[in-house]
């Protein structure tokens, strides 16, 4: 018989990949709850290096980038994986720190003799991330899911700083909402 | 923040619990939408109810607005890793591993987290076979009950659980009465549904939802919160088995509903007949149930999933299942969704999934030269986190394709027939199991070729409609094929001849007296889409017929 824990082995990454992350995190509810309530020390961070922080912070604001609307540096996108990894993910972040290698191997391809991501000019940046998506596509999924949680998930969970992500989008969390919802129905 | 996952709360206190060992009347396996029904039609009518539900117990108060668990809507349906499911295309293939399954796991079943469109089905539905005729590679059927004899269960559907509409629609069969509620009120869709459609001579209709447009019954109105799809109501509005159903069914004090218990097999005695349930508890620990008479409400795919776990001497193939038709036919409906971008906000993300409907294609125009039919609907994808995971690409383009999908893309979804078929069927992986140690549900399915024209002519239409209505860079983003979804259908099938159907028209067994079968695997077909509110107008009836039979002292 297969053990929930054995399944939740490689989770998040592969199910992100395939569209499948809804049913991962279904899975991981109550390690959600934990996720809520961790903090961390303003400067520090729970599990990531600060060599991948700082190429997170660089990938993430390529993926969601700032511009006349909030990107992944306004939402704090890194915080959010910094802590998914430090308990929702966690049997992910092995996998993580892997694929952050794999990024670091395929930025050399792309630009030689580049050995620091944050210190590519701005179309390498996008080259290098085009030719990981195209080279490894699931570990590119994966980092475009937990990009994309960390925009628009509940703030509560570290990410979607401000409502950054749902400002974004045009998003209002209210529980009311009354005729006229949009346009079309202004009678 | 609380979620549902923590915190379960418990049954009512003055809930009826029955002691360990005891027989009861009848023992209910599922408490969806027809376990609700069941439950309470047959508690009503006095006799000792148990209804063993898989999943755990929330209440109103559990459903928030977290995306997190928004996205994540398998917190109320089943978990793929703790219940794997396997897929091949035929007989000859090897079954892999793939999630095709989805069904509401909790008290209250899909009720909970369902869309609510209530759509009847049409007077053909029932006996397509004699009016249409039966195509090659279908196992299309008269059902033992044609619309006249659900009509007065569709109509007590609608004032015992509570459902917003508009009579009058052309398209609908013919209804003793009207809606209890009127209309929930127009969105930007419904408006651009309007529009397309009457462009094309169609007749667009405000969409029967079972959500409440005012307070009805106890239960307060629909606040238009925007978070139906796959979440739970806040506001007990949406008319759940779990707030519409199950609280009168604990108020006449013989109906014990509980939650965490997983049914592994039905047992039978001697006499063929059955005597009672095994289930595992919340800590896996096994216990017998014994009942008088069982009713399986389980859904179309657990259901046959658990007469196949339950075969024995008397009963070899499984049981009920002399005519080896337990697992076939099944269907999903078919579904495509096409999206249109407008040029001015559509805010689908606010109110309940559709507002009007269209059904001028519930009998397939002649010159398609399809069979059977479907409707429309035209609604949004609602969830920052799902639009944003479901738009592709990355960077600035896709910053702008999903701010602009979230609040000016609107979707026309296409729900249509889909062919029963022998060969479409579900049974035990004879490997793969689930946490518990039960087989999982493997699934054989090979789309008709009328349900791929069927999803082409939809995706045209669709395209069509929203172009009517002024919609501007048309992609097709769901092309289908249905071949999985919460949608589990015609397993079970009824029919008058124990050769070819599972249940009579009364949702006996042909087999075994004293076990009933009613949820999506009695349907002969999967109508044209929406099948919810016709599981529970058969639950009512089958009430009806179940409590008949006792009183007759024929059970």
């Amino acid at each position: 018989m297969t053990s929930p824990q054995s399944l939740s082995r490689r989770g998040f990454l592969a199910a992100a990949a395939t569209g499948a992350a809804a049913a991962w995190l279904a899975a991981h509810a109550h390690e959600l709850e934990a996720m809520a309530s961790l903090g961390a020390p303003s400067g520090q961070w729970l599990v990531l290096t600060a060599d991948q922080a700082a190429l997170l912070d660089a990938v993430t604001a390529q993926l969601i980038p700032s511009d006349d609307t909030p990107g992944a540096r306004e939402a704090k996108v890194v915080r959010f994986i910094d802590r998914a990894f430090a308990s929702v993910f966690k049997d992910d972040a092995k996998e993580f720190a892997g694929l952050l290698e794999r990024l670091n191997a395929t930025m050399a391809k792309t630009v030689p003799g580049a050995t620091d991501f944050t210190a590519l000019s701005d179309a390498q940046q996008v080259a290098v991330l085009k030719a990981f998506e195209q080279e490894h596509p699931d570990d590119f999924g994966g980092l475009r899911g937990v990009t994309i949680l960390g925009m628009m998930s509940n703030p509560s969970y570290g990410g979607n700083d401000g409502k950054a992500g749902w400002r974004m989008i045009g998003f209002e969390d209210r529980y009311v909402w009354t005729p006229p919802f949009g346009w079309y129905d202004r009678g | 923040m609380r979620h549902p996952g923590q915190g379960t709360p418990a049954a009512p206190p003055s809930m009826k619990r029955y002691a360990p060992g005891a027989t009861v009347d009848f023992v209910i396996v599922g408490s969806g939408s027809a376990g609700g029904i069941v439950a309470r039609e047959l508690s009503r009518a006095g006799h000792s109810v148990v209804v063993l539900e898989q999943g755990p117990w929330y209440t109103t108060g559990d459903f928030k607005h977290d995306e997190l668990w928004i996205d994540a809507q398998y917190g109320l349906t089943n978990d793929p890793k703790q219940q794997p499911a396997t897929y091949r295309e035929t007989e000859q293939d090897e079954a892999k591993r793939k999630p095709w399954i989805q069904y509401g796991r909790v008290v209250g079943g899909g009720s909970v987290h369902f869309s609510a469109n209530f759509w009847r089905f049409p007077e053909i539905e029932f006996e397509q076979a004699t009016k249409l005729g039966v195509p090659d590679g279908t196992s299309i059927a008269d059902w033992p009950i044609r619309y006249a004899d659900l009509e007065p269960y569709y109509t007590k559907v609608e004032w015992e659980v509570g459902v917003s509409g508009l009579a009058g629609n052309p398209f609908e069969p013919p209804r003793r009465k009207g809606y209890p509620l009127p209309p929930l009120p127009i969105k930007s869709e419904g408006a651009l549904m309007e529009i397309g459609a009457k462009k094309l001579g169609w007749t667009p209709w405000p969409a029967p939802m079972a959500i409440l447009s005012r307070p009805y019954r106890g239960r307060g109105s629909c606040q238009a919160c925007g978070f139906c799809f796959g979440m739970g109501c806040e506001y007990g509005a949406k008319s759940s088995s779990l707030v519409s159903m199950i609280p009168a069914a604990l108020a006449t004090g013989r109906c014990e509903i509980r939650p965490h218990s997983y049914v592994r097999r039905i047992e039978t005695g001697a006499n063929g007949r059955v005597t009672g349930v095994t289930y595992f508890d919340a800590a896996k620990q096994e216990h017998f149930q014994k009942a008088k008479a069982v009713v399986l409400c389980a859904n179309g795919v657990e259901t046959p999933k658990l007469l196949l776990m339950s075969g024995s001497g008397a009963h070899p193939s499984g049981l009920a299942n002399s005519s080896g038709m337990v697992g076939r036919n099944i269907m999903f409906n078919g579904f495509v969704m096409t999206q249109a971008i407008f040029d001015h906000p559509i805010n689908g993300w606010k109110g309940v999934v559709a507002s009007r409907v269209v059904w001028d294609q519930v009998i397939m125009p002649k010159e398609s030269g399809l069979y059977g039919g479907g409707g429309f609907d035209l609604r949004c994808m609602a969830m920052p986190v799902s639009t944003s995971m479901f738009t592709p690409g990355w960077g600035r383009d896709w910053k702008r394709m999903v701010r602009t999908g979230f609040s000016n893309g609107v979707f026309a979804a296409g729900h249509e027939t889909q062919m029963p078929q022998l060969t479409n069927r579900v049974d035990l992986d004879p490997t793969v199991k689930d946490a518990w140690g039960l087989p999982a549900p493997r699934l054989t399915f090979k789309s008709h070729p009328n349900d791929l024209a069927m999803d082409q002519w939809f995706i045209e239409r669709g395209k069509q409609l929203l172009e009517a209505a002024g919609g501007k860079e048309i992609t097709t983003v769901f092309p289908g094929p249905g071949d999985n979804g919460p949608h589990l259908l015609g397993t079970c099938r009824m029919g008058n001849d124990p050769a070819t159907s599972v249940v009579d028209a009364n949702h006996r067994t042909h087999d075994v007296k004293n076990l009933f079968i009613v949820d999506g695997s009695s349907l002969v077909t999967g109508g044209r889409g929406q099948p919810t509110m016709t599981i529970m107008a058969l639950a009512f009836r089958a009430g009806a017929m179940i409590n008949q039979a006792a009183k007759r002292g024929e059970i």
